[in-house]
């Protein structure tokens, strides 16, 4: 059977999201991202453009508005879900590392 | 490949794979290097323009949605245009659902910077032309394959340096696709595991060379095959051959034309499409009409060295004069003087195969003259003669259907020809004056309106059987 798609986040999928907490024009999401983590990631263009495209195909953002050649885009409900999901994956990740690594380090 | 060029201008006949993006960044940026950027991209030619070298930097990336026949960019291609431009990258052209764009930074951001997506744009934008276009020419290949091999007459087929010529570059196109389409798919394959591991699409192996072999096989294959059509079918050929090379050549043009019309007029892609197909069927079949009835109307394929006999009653016939290994006259006391006399044939590596007859084109009234007809063929390539010896002894089911199922060559003796074997034709009991007789590599059918005597059959078989002929 097939992976569901966007079962798990990159690090760039994550952020767009992230960025897209408010309204947000997709041009400007590459500077934001950039910003965010302190130059840690980068989304280039063509990825961005893509990942844009796949979002409002898995209905996890949506259009807002469209001015020009310039779109806004806003999370949808679903995508604020996944986005948690992501978060909470992340926090266990995170406390398994310190449940095993570092208390055994301590004892 | 370096098509021409002025001093700051210079066209390349480029051969890249669609899929091979590695390869386009790679030889744009060392142009570059060398004092040329990519100015446009053409469907025949890329053109560049004179630079100071410099070390540019080339991203290629994929648009599904694109290509060379929408009238105008798709949205998602002015989108993904707009977000490089921010990203400090400049488009500079498109080839299908390939977009090619270049910065002067040093350390821009990489256009794609999720392996996995980037792969499955390409592969996505693989299915809308290159897949298609190599399979078409796949489809196209074996069907002309089908049409050209013919088996049903070996002999004949086996002979013609110019069949065999154009049946092995077909050959040649057939794998050349074929490792395409492999290529493709191996890249697809070893890119999906490199990124699976967390690393980037795979290397380009050197796709082009097949690409660069093929082209230069494609430029010797028209000057050999037009040579050898030319040694085969006389000075008409030429001239049929390159009224028919201009037709091509101009109906290129036209098509190249009316497509940069129709875009720029705002036909869709799928009209474009209809319209062009439209136009390829009409002005082919227009461009072969034309031909064919030019040359029988100004009879470029005559032989002028053939004299003409006009009987008493104002009839034409064509007589001539070819040297034959065996006449009439070797076998029987019958001469007349508008015997035509006629050789026709060709010899290939593989087969010489030549016919010869001896008739009179009898007026009313006239005393019937003997004819003799018979074929000479050598097979050079011994795993051939018994191929070629079966198409000879069995029946086609054209005389089955006329003659019935029970004509057949019959082995006879073989010794009154001094052959190594003899067949004779027979309708049921009834024998018929034709035979095939064998000897080391030479099978001959011969047909006579008369029964041969042993003696006749001596003369005919010594003849025959140790004629030199032809290379």
């Amino acid at each position: 059977m097939p992976r569901e798609k966007f079962q798990t986040l990159t690090e760039p999928m994550f952020y767009i999201l992230l960025c897209l907490r408010v309204e947000c024009c997709g041009m400007d999401i590459m500077e934001q991202v950039k910003q965010m983590t302190g130059g840690r990631v980068t989304v280039g263009p063509g990825t961005l453009y893509n990942l844009l495209e796949q979002f409002v195909d898995a209905k996890m953002i949506y259009e807002t508005k469209v001015e020009g050649r310039r779109r806004s885009y806003l999370l949808t409900e679903k995508g604020r879900t996944r986005l948690d999901e992501e978060y909470q994956r992340l926090c266990a990740q995170i406390a398994d590392y310190q449940r095993y690594l570092r208390e055994e380090e301590l004892s | 490949m370096k098509l021409f060029g002025d001093k700051d201008v210079k066209r390349r006949l480029e051969t890249f794979l669609l899929f091979d993006y590695r390869g386009v960044e790679k030889h744009l940026s060392k142009m570059a290097q060398n004092g040329w950027k990519l100015e446009k991209v053409g469907r025949y030619s890329w053109k560049y323009r004179r630079i100071e070298p410099a070390d540019l930097k080339y991203a290629v990336t994929y648009v599904p949605d694109a290509s060379d026949l929408n009238p105008e960019p798709t949205d998602n291609q002015l989108t993904l245009e707009d977000y490089c431009a921010e990203a400090g990258w400049e488009k500079i052209g498109d080839w299908e659902q390939m977009q090619i764009f270049c910065s002067a930074e040093e350390n821009p951001i990489p256009i794609e910077t999720d392996e996995k997506m980037r792969l499955d744009v390409i592969k996505k934008s693989m299915k809308k032309s290159f897949l298609p276009g190599q399979i078409a020419v796949l489809v196209l290949m074996f069907l002309l394959l089908a049409q050209q091999v013919n088996l049903s007459d070996p002999v004949e087929f086996f002979a013609q340096n110019y069949k065999l010529l154009l049946v092995a570059f077909m050959v040649y196109v057939t794998i050349a696709n074929i490792a395409n389409l492999f290529s493709y798919f191996r890249w697809c394959r070893r890119s999906e595991k490199a990124v699976a591991e967390g690393g980037t699409c795979a290397e380009s192996p050197k796709y082009q060379t097949i690409q660069k072999v093929t082209l230069v096989l494609t430029v010797l294959f028209l000057i050999v095959f037009m040579v050898t059509f030319l040694q085969a079918n006389g000075n008409g050929a030429g001239l049929f051959m390159v009224v028919y090379l201009t037709q091509f050549t101009i109906m290129c043009a036209v098509i190249e034309l009316l497509q940069r019309r129709l875009k720029k007029a705002g036909v869709s892609k799928a009209a474009n499409w209809i319209i062009t197909i439209l136009i390829v069927f009409v002005l082919t079949f227009l461009m072969i009409t034309a031909v064919v009835v030019a040359s029988l109307q100004y009879d470029w394929f005559s032989d002028e060295s053939v004299a003409v006999y006009t009987t008493e009653d104002g009839r034409k016939y064509e007589i001539y004069r070819d040297e034959l290994p065996l006449t009439v006259q070797d076998l029987l006391d019958a001469y007349h003087p508008n015997y035509s006399y006629k050789a026709d044939g060709s010899s290939s590596p593989l087969m010489a195969h030549y016919e010869y007859r001896q008739h009179l084109w009898h007026t009313l009234g006239e005393t019937k003259m003997p004819t003799l007809e018979y074929e000479i063929t050598d097979v050079k390539m011994e795993a051939l003669y018994a191929f070629c010896l079966n198409d000879y002894l069995e029946q086609d089911e054209s005389a089955k259907r006329i003659l019935g199922d029970d004509v057949c060559y019959r082995p006879v003796d073989a010794e009154p020809w001094g052959a190594d074997a003899a067949y004779q034709y027979f309708h049921g009991n009834l024998y018929v004056n034709e035979w095939i007789l064998c000897k080391d590599n030479r099978i001959v059918l011969l047909n006579a309106d008369w029964l041969l005597d042993e003696n006749q059959m001596a003369i005919a078989g010594q003849k025959l059987l140790c004629a030199e002929q032809a290379e």
